[in-house]
């Protein structure tokens, strides 16, 4: 068959050093009763700061519960939230991708306490799930920052491999990619949680840390070369985001419990916020908000954002004629939305149609003037109707009125 | 007037009959019926009712009988046989009585799985309108917001190979349900599954049937076959388990006519047939005349255009949109609507390439045209099968073109009805392939020590493993194969060869813009390269600009008075050798190359008349493919030695010193004009042919007699060349290699290419035969025949010293005309040299 199965005698692997994990990282080997695993214990008093933030909540967590669509967590203790972040032998998912680490934490009384179960080899595996299953004990959600498409389905998956039933499957889910892009994805350009941890808790990570695309790399070589010294980088990182996963949820579940009470002078964070509550179904609490997101920041941004999200809503609760001075405000930026609202105002609910001509050749002025191209043209094609069917009415109406007049004679 | 009725009167014209080298008559068949077994559910029995099924073919109850055994079954029998009952009626009862059976279909393309979807959900159907077991199509298609939901609903997945090696072997945990309750595995149509293709989804079973039993799962296996030579053995090497042959036909069939007809010589001296094409429009009108459907059957994507094109001329208007052309390069809504008229009747006449094949349903139908041979026995007999209604008689027709192999069938037309079909043959152990999946397999579940692959033994899998493991992807723990890296291992496999790019056909820019097709990118360079004549339903475009880069080629419609045809080459651009073993008379090489295909012109052709009225150039860059291959070179004493004994004909026409002088006085007595279609021209433009080959001479002042000579334009005298094609020894010995490889390398033949070049750069200008591995990369085919190239050519003397006939048939050094001489003797001199 021509297949040579000699292995090549290593002749480097005299010189190289092959530091375990126990030496490199502090931490202590776990029993299970499916094998022992290597085990990093890290807590966090209740005083500690992330940047700004504080990893504990001040407030009660209904609020994020009713976003994470569970608000029997309400009812639920805090300590029963579950942080989790995995690192993994690859980034494409699939029976082949194994979670060599897995960081997790909850809060245990006045502080946040985390461990970090790493596989020294992967024939560990059903002791780091067994471990794994064991921390969270009492679990009644899992929070995480992308877990549901990424870590989650990947555990899952190593559970079943197993043999075992996954802890994970059908429970409660909080991942926070997704409210933090509902927050922020106007404002900031990358959602990762290293540059929220830059850009909201004003702190910069550390050099050590191993980059994200880097780690599966360094762990083939590691069980390739049974060198742990690399693999440092990689504890500090996984500490770092569940660490991070904390302070996050706690700044949410605060401001989800009084979004009002948010101490926050961007009026496209605020005009998020108010959408994310009107979609929860709070209207009143996301009118205050977008009201607040019109009158804070600085003038260079753009307020037209608030203006229309509130006006939007009014119209949603039939109040129009407030709804109305809103777009007056936005029709005066040129805003086409505005325009358009306002011409149908003026048309069907105060009957007045030069108004409304008035507002429609704004808009088609606007229109000519600025924007050419195909996706524009069929807006063009809706006000030129409206423009014609305005003009209709408004020969009609003199008519009448000349007829009238004339009749009076 | 039914067929026999019309054929009765064809039989009176003694032209017909003169042409029509065979008439073979099959007597109608009465269909052999079983009553349903007792045991149906009532659900199913009615919905097998609605559709007018009452009762079974004794094939289908032999099936249901075997597979309630619980035994592997193939079921090979004739086109609209009724195949699908043979799974779809055991697989529904199984999974009504077993609420958590599940079943997977495998097809091997898209289109015939909305096909089977259709009968399915029909079959399914409940009282209340929702089908229970739940069918669904999970493939490459289905929109990622609905998978979820069909992994967790659907009873029945239906998917083609390519999806359940990348899509759902490698997530098979989510699949966990699924693979739990999996009772049944249905593969159709397994004839397509032979060659590199079929090695692969060989092993894409292996992975299923690995991950199946994970859960503990031992589906039993139901495949269908149409006309092969060796479909039980094909079955078995796909799952690697006997699979019991279900091949006794029970339907039925009315009088089947088997016509083989060589159209006639239009010049006798040069041996000049009329066109295929058009003898295949003269049979298609006189057919849709006499209203019966008809099905034409052709080699090449442009001869439907051309015959299209022909008939629409040739027909009153309103019949034109009842006859269509079916080729790949359509759209799927006009393809599917094509279907279903050729179905219920309103087309009257389809005109197709092999786009037409695998189980399409289109019905059955009263005849079938085959312009031309479509390359295999088996081949062949499936198109015909096409043609036979369950109780009228039906016509198929082959009509042989002047190429030598149709000419040879043509004269020896029990090639087609006697000889047993071709096998088809695949090897899941190429060790190209093989390491692949098992890549594929370790990322699915680990390996352990002591594990075997399908019928891999666990000593050479070991062995296998151990090589994934020092390159990396592999880490051994605890007796455990462990996958560790950084890959998703079925997303760089690919089973099939071919590239899935599309060009995109387009008429016109900005809103009117309208697609109009697409193609392959690979067959976009010769069908659609710049000024090209692209013709699809009849209608003629010009091609204005072809962007290979972004996938779309934009057309304009003209009435053209011509068509045109790419000038193709395929050329050694580079080559390695990596082994070599010379012996005296010859050197045998393994190594790499780099082979560059081009279409570097164009030639303008007049329709109808058919003479070439104009070149183009083409500018695009060419392709290459970089494989592997095998090759011989010969020493120059032993060609010399053949020479001496008149064995060696591949020298280039030596036709003597006067030849110039010859050339101009023989275009003078013609009148400079070619005697066959009368195109007039100067002596650059006109030729001077041969009408007994010059080399078939001994003494070259005989073969250059005025009256062995004759003026001829450049495209008569290319016709003309062909009918009286001299096949030298070195072109008789590569045929002979070439058909032999596949055997022992058990691949498609199409996975190998062969070529023999008297003046090659393999071997500093001296001849060479080769043969290269057809799939980009190479898959060590050629480097096995190279190991086994003893072997290899004494099989190849032992082929052709036994054969009966005389000069060269298709089963040795390969057909020649009826004027042609066949290079037997040459090339078995030049092979015996070799042992």
């Amino acid at each position: 068959m021509g297949v040579s199965l000699g292995l090549q005698p290593d002749t480097s692997a005299a010189r190289k050093p092959r530091r375990p994990i126990e030496q490199v990282v502090s931490g202590r080997e776990v029993q299970t009763n499916y094998g022992s695993l290597f085990s990093s214990f890290h807590e966090y008093s209740s005083g500690y700061l992330l940047g700004s933030q504080r990893l504990l909540p001040n407030y009660s967590h209904h609020g994020i519960a009713r976003w994470a669509r569970a608000p029997h967590l309400a009812e639920t203790s805090i300590e029963n939230f579950i942080f989790l972040d995995t690192e993994t032998t690859g980034l494409s998912g699939g029976t082949g991708t194994m979670a060599f680490m897995v960081g997790v934490g909850r809060y245990r009384g006045n502080s946040f306490v985390m461990e970090q179960f790493f596989l020294r080899g992967p024939a560990e595996e059903a002791a780091l799930l067994a471990a794994l299953e064991q921390f969270c004990a009492g679990m009644a959600a899992v929070v995480t920052y992308n877990g549901k498409s990424f870590d989650i389905p990947i555990l899952n998956t190593r559970y079943v491999l197993q043999g075992f039933s996954s802890p994970f499957e059908d429970l409660p889910h909080v991942d926070l990619l997704h409210l933090t892009r509902r927050i922020w994805k106007a404002r900031l350009e990358q959602c990762t949680l290293g540059n929220i941890e830059n850009k909201i808790f004003g702190l910069t990570r550390d050099m050590d840390e191993v980059p994200g695309y880097l780690i599966p790399e360094y762990y083939a070589q590691y069980l390739r070369e049974g060198d742990a010294e690399p693999l440092k980088g990689i504890f500090v990182h996984n500490e770092q985001d569940v660490v991070s996963l904390a302070a996050l949820f706690a700044l949410f579940t605060d401001v989800l419990s009084d979004p009002t009470a948010w101490n926050n002078s961007s009026s496209q964070d605020l005009t998020s916020l108010g959408r994310l509550v009107e979609q929860l179904g709070d209207s009143d609490t996301a009118l205050s908000l977008y009201e607040k997101g019109r009158q804070v920041g600085s003038p260079s941004e753009p307020r037209v954002e608030p203006l229309l999200a509130q006006a939007r809503l009014l119209k949603r609760q039939n109040r129009l004629a407030e709804a109305a001075e809103l777009w007056a405000q936005a029709a005066e930026a040129g805003t086409i939305e505005a325009l358009e609202e306002l011409a149908k105002y003026y048309e069907h609910h105060c009957g007045e149609p030069a108004r409304a001509l008035a507002c429609t050749e704004q808009a088609l002025t606007y229109l000519h003037g600025c924007l050419d191209g195909a996706p524009q043209s069929a807006l063009i094609v809706g006000f030129n109707h409206r423009r014609e069917r305005l003009l209709q009415k408004i020969n009609k109406h003199n008519q009448a009125a000349e007829n009238h007049s004339s009749e009076s004679c | 007037m039914d067929i026999d009725e019309l054929l009765s009167i064809w039989q009176k014209d003694p032209e017909f009959i003169r042409n029509t080298t065979c008439w073979q008559i099959s007597q109608p068949v009465e269909a052999h019926y079983e009553p349903f077994p007792d045991n149906l559910p009532e659900r199913l029995l009615h919905n097998l009712k609605q559709r007018g099924i009452t009762r079974l073919y004794s094939h289908q109850a032999q099936a249901l009988r075997k597979i309630s055994a619980g035994e592997h079954v193939v079921v090979s029998t004739g086109t609209a046989s009724g195949k699908t009952l043979c799974y779809d009626i055991p697989v529904i009862q199984a999974l009504l009585q077993d609420s958590s059976a599940r079943a997977l279909y495998l097809f091997p393309t898209k289109a015939l799985a909305q096909d089977q979807l259709r009968l399915l959900k029909d079959l399914c159907a409940g009282p209340d309108g929702s089908p229970r077991p739940t069918p669904a199509i999970y493939d490459g298609d289905t929109p990622a917001q609905h998978r979820s939901e069909i992994r967790k609903n659907a009873d029945i997945i239906i998917t083609n190979p390519d999806m359940l090696h990348q899509g759902i072997l490698p997530h098979h945990t989510i699949w966990r349900h699924f693979f739990t309750g999996l009772k049944y595995v249905v593969i159709d149509e397994i004839h397509t599954y032979r060659g590199v293709f079929g090695s692969h989804v060989a092993n894409v079973v292996r992975r299923l049937k690995r991950v199946a039993a994970f859960y503990h799962s031992y589906p039993q296996f139901i495949l269908t076959s149409a006309t092969i030579g060796n479909p039980e053995e094909l079955a078995a090497k796909l799952i690697e388990s006997p699979a019991a042959l279900i091949d006794e036909d029970g339907s039925p069939h009315g009088r089947r006519h088997f016509l083989v007809y060589n159209p006639p010589l239009v010049n006798e001296q040069l041996g000049l047939r009329a066109s295929s094409l058009q003898t295949g429009i003269h049979f298609t009108r006189k057919l849709l005349a006499n209203d019966l459907q008809t099905l034409v059957f052709t080699r090449s994507r442009r001869s439907v255009e051309m015959i299209l094109a022909y008939l629409y001329d040739s027909v009153p208007r309103e019949m034109r949109s009842r006859i269509r052309g079916y080729r790949s390069g359509y759209l799927k809504a006009d393809r599917r609507e094509i279907e279903a008229g050729f179905k219920e009747g309103s087309i009257k006449a389809v005109v197709a390439t092999s786009a037409l094949e695998l189980g399409i349903d289109i019905g059955s139908l009263e005849s079938v045209l085959l312009v031309g041979y479509p390359g295999s026995i088996a081949t062949t007999r499936q198109r015909a099968g096409r043609a036979g209604r369950r109780q009228q008689p039906s016509l198929a027709m082959f009509i042989a073109s002047p190429e030598a192999m149709d000419q040879y069938l043509a004269n020896h037309p029990e090639y087609i009805t006697d000889k047993s079909p071709e096998d088809a043959l695949l090897d899941p152990n190429n060790y190209a392939i093989l390491m692949q999946h098992l890549q594929c397999a370790a990322f699915e579940l680990p390996f352990l020590e002591n594990d075997h692959f399908g019928s891999l033994p666990a000593e050479l899998l070991q062995a296998f493993l151990q090589i994934l493991v020092q390159s990396g992807v592999l880490h051994l723990q605890n007796g455990k194969y462990f996958w560790i890296a950084d890959q998703f291992a079925a997303g760089s496999v690919s089973l099939r060869s071919s590239t899935p790019n599309v060009i995109t056909l387009r008429v016109g820019t900005g809103e009117s813009s309208q697609v109009i097709g697409e193609i392959d990118a690979a067959s976009a360079r010769w069908l659609v390269h710049p000024e090209a004549i692209y013709l699809q339903e009849a209608e003629t475009y010009e091609v204005l600009s072809l962007d290979l880069e972004h996938g779309s080629c934009l057309l304009k419609p003209v009435q053209s008075e011509y068509y045109t045809i790419p000038n193709v080459s395929t050329t050694i651009e580079a080559f390695t050798s990596r082994q070599e073993k010379t012996f005296s008379t010859y050197a045998s090489h393994f190594g790499e190359l780099s082979l560059r295909l081009e279409v570097s012109s164009y030639r303008k052709i007049r329709w109808l008349s058919a003479e070439t009225i104009g070149t183009g150039l083409v500018e695009l860059p060419p392709t290459f493919m970089e494989t592997s291959g095998c090759w011989l070179t010969f020493a120059s004493d032993f060609i010399d030695q053949l020479r001496d004994e008149r064995l060696w004909n591949a020298d280039p026409n030596q036709y003597g010193p006067i030849w110039n002088a010859l050339k101009s006085r023989i275009l003078a007595r013609d009148g400079r004009r070619c005697r066959v279609c009368g195109t007039e021209g100067d002596e650059s433009q006109l030729h001077v042919h041969h009408i007994k080959p010059f080399k078939t001479f001994e003494d070259p002042e005989l073969a250059n007699a005025p009256a062995n000579l004759i003026t001829l334009c450049p495209s008569c005298h290319q016709q003309a060349e062909r009918n009286v094609r001299l096949r030298s020894g070195l072109a008789g010995a590569a045929y002979a290699l070439g058909n032999l490889a596949p055997l022992l390398v058990m691949c498609d033949r199409e996975d190998l290419g062969m070529l023999a070049e008297a003046r090659s750069v393999l071997a500093n200008g001296g001849p060479a035969l080769m043969v290269y591995d057809n799939v980009p990369g190479g898959i060590g085919l050629s480097e096995r025949l190279f190991e086994r190239r003893d072997f290899w050519i004494s099989k190849a003397v032992e082929m052709i010293s036994e054969c009966q006939c005389k000069e060269g048939c298709p089963a040795c050094v390969g057909p020649i005309g009826e004027e042609g001489h066949g290079g037997k003797q040459e090339a078995l001199a030049l092979l015996t040299g070799l042992v």
